[in-house]
């Protein structure tokens, strides 16, 4: 979690509002932020969205090119997910190579998209062994505004959603619609003194010492758990933050996506 | 330092919960999900990648935190071990520096001394806890007061290691018992 000085009051103010059960926005504990997703917003990708959840807004983009297999799974295409965050997102992100928090980011949304097998990779194979078609999935962060970390998942899925093959650019048949058989949501929230916050604001996610990220499929069952920061969670919070995750992932789903 | 951090994994495979993956089984298995605790329950890891239905889930995690917990005994039980071994050993050391003291008190070994001593008295509050502290319950294992009766202990004038030529086997035991899994 954020090693960035937070002053004392606004900790205080926190932890106050929370025993009243209240947060600072004026949110239930488990209330999310409004969320838009735009999709088709660059023209040159193969799939692309645009997600905002309050404050926060990312872009991710889908590449889709053809490549060489990994030689233990030569018949399955390839996914890479790369996460950017950019200085102009926060004062605290840097130019430069990825750093952990941008490393965790990626593999985390990653995590969800290749565990629920989201993308039917089998039907990616185009020769067995020499060439398959690789899945670029690129998140920029264009604005911090806490819990980046769903805004990526949920990107990254709604340009996978509206991604298409481009096979006629490679002389390899006809474009067709990436094959998508599953919806991992990502569900987020913190601990600030023992309340369990969803879909924490940057204010909560600083002043939080754990937080921990659910990705439940579309079936209800869990693909991807993350537990992140220095802090601890009791088994009951845990049970709780899984409960929750798997209805909001649903009525998330509902909302605004499908296949 | 307040206690031990233990950890276990719990994974999916053939649709049946199992604990502590082994190498195929994490390749092959349909779920993986490592958690770390402290004795009093707190969890301060946790992961999880694959497939598990919400109740699987509830039941894996109970079944790491039961991992954790046997994971935690072996611990302590190779540290006490060691340690008491190692009490055992220095209190020889302690009993033969003395001798040279005596001989020649100026001599620069009584740094040494000094810090022989801490170690014995260091290691044996762990050992009086052993004794006093916390016991072979299973749930929830050692309480907060555990630790704070380790520190209390300190005060207590140890005697040291009698029964060194017990705990070495058992070291043995519990060292083979670690590094079979």
């Amino acid at each position: 979690m954020n090693k960035e000085i937070v002053s004392i009051i606004q900790k205080d103010q926190l932890y106050n509002l929370m025993l009243k059960g209240e947060r600072a926005d004026g949110r239930a504990f488990d209330e999310t932020r409004e969320i838009k997703i735009e999709t088709g917003v660059i023209e040159k990708a193969e799939g692309s969205a645009r997600v905002e959840i309050g404050d926060t807004k990312i872009i991710a983009g889908v590449k889709i090119s053809p490549g060489t297999p990994f030689p233990d799974t030569p018949d399955v295409g390839v996914i890479i997910t790369s996460l950017e965050l950019i200085p102009l997102a926060s004062p605290e992100f840097e130019s430069g190579p990825p750093r952990e928090k941008a490393v965790e980011l990626a593999r985390v949304t990653d995590r969800g998209i290749r565990e629920s097998g989201a993308i039917d990779l089998k039907k990616l194979c185009i020769i067995e062994g020499e060439k398959v078609w690789m899945i670029f999935i690129d998140i920029h962060v264009l604005d911090d505004g806490g819990n980046i970390m769903d805004a990526a998942a949920l990107g990254s899925i709604a340009a996978l959603l509206t991604a298409t093959i481009p096979a006629e650019r490679y002389g390899l048949g006809e474009d067709a619609p990436l094959p998508i058989r599953d919806i991992p949501v990502s569900v987020t929230a913190v601990d600030i003194g023992g309340g369990i916050l969803f879909d924490p604001s940057l204010q909560e996610e600083r002043v939080a010492n754990t937080k921990l990220t659910v990705i439940p499929n579309q079936e209800g069952a869990i693909v991807g758990m993350q537990k992140s920061g220095n802090g601890s969670l009791s088994p009951d919070q845990i049970n709780h933050i899984v409960e929750v995750a798997c209805k909001k992932a649903q009525d998330i789903r509902e909302k605004f996506l499908e296949i | 330092m307040r206690s031990l951090v233990s950890a276990c994994a719990v994974g999916k495979v053939d649709d049946t919960l199992v604990l502590d993956l082994n190498k195929d089984e994490d390749n092959y298995g349909q779920a993986d999900m490592p958690i770390a605790m402290t004795p009093d329950g707190k969890i301060t890891l946790l992961q999880m990648d694959g497939h598990l239905t919400q109740e699987e889930f509830k039941q894996g995690l109970e079944m790491a935190q039961e991992g954790c917990r046997q994971v935690y005994e072996m611990q302590r039980k190779a540290l006490m071990d060691y340690y008491s071994k190692k009490t055992e050993v220095l209190s020889t050391e302690v009993t033969a520096a003395e001798d040279v003291k005596e001989d020649a008190p100026e001599e620069p070994e009584d740094v040494t001394q000094v810090e022989v001593l801490e170690d014995t008295e260091d290691t044996q509050k762990i050992d009086d806890t052993k004794e006093t502290g916390d016991t072979k319950e299973t749930e929830g294992t050692v309480k907060t007061g555990d630790v704070e009766e380790l520190e209390d202990s300190g005060e207590e004038v140890p005697d040291t290691g009698e029964n060194a030529d017990e705990t070495d086997g058992q070291m043995d035991e519990s060292e083979e018992e670690i590094s079979n899994e």
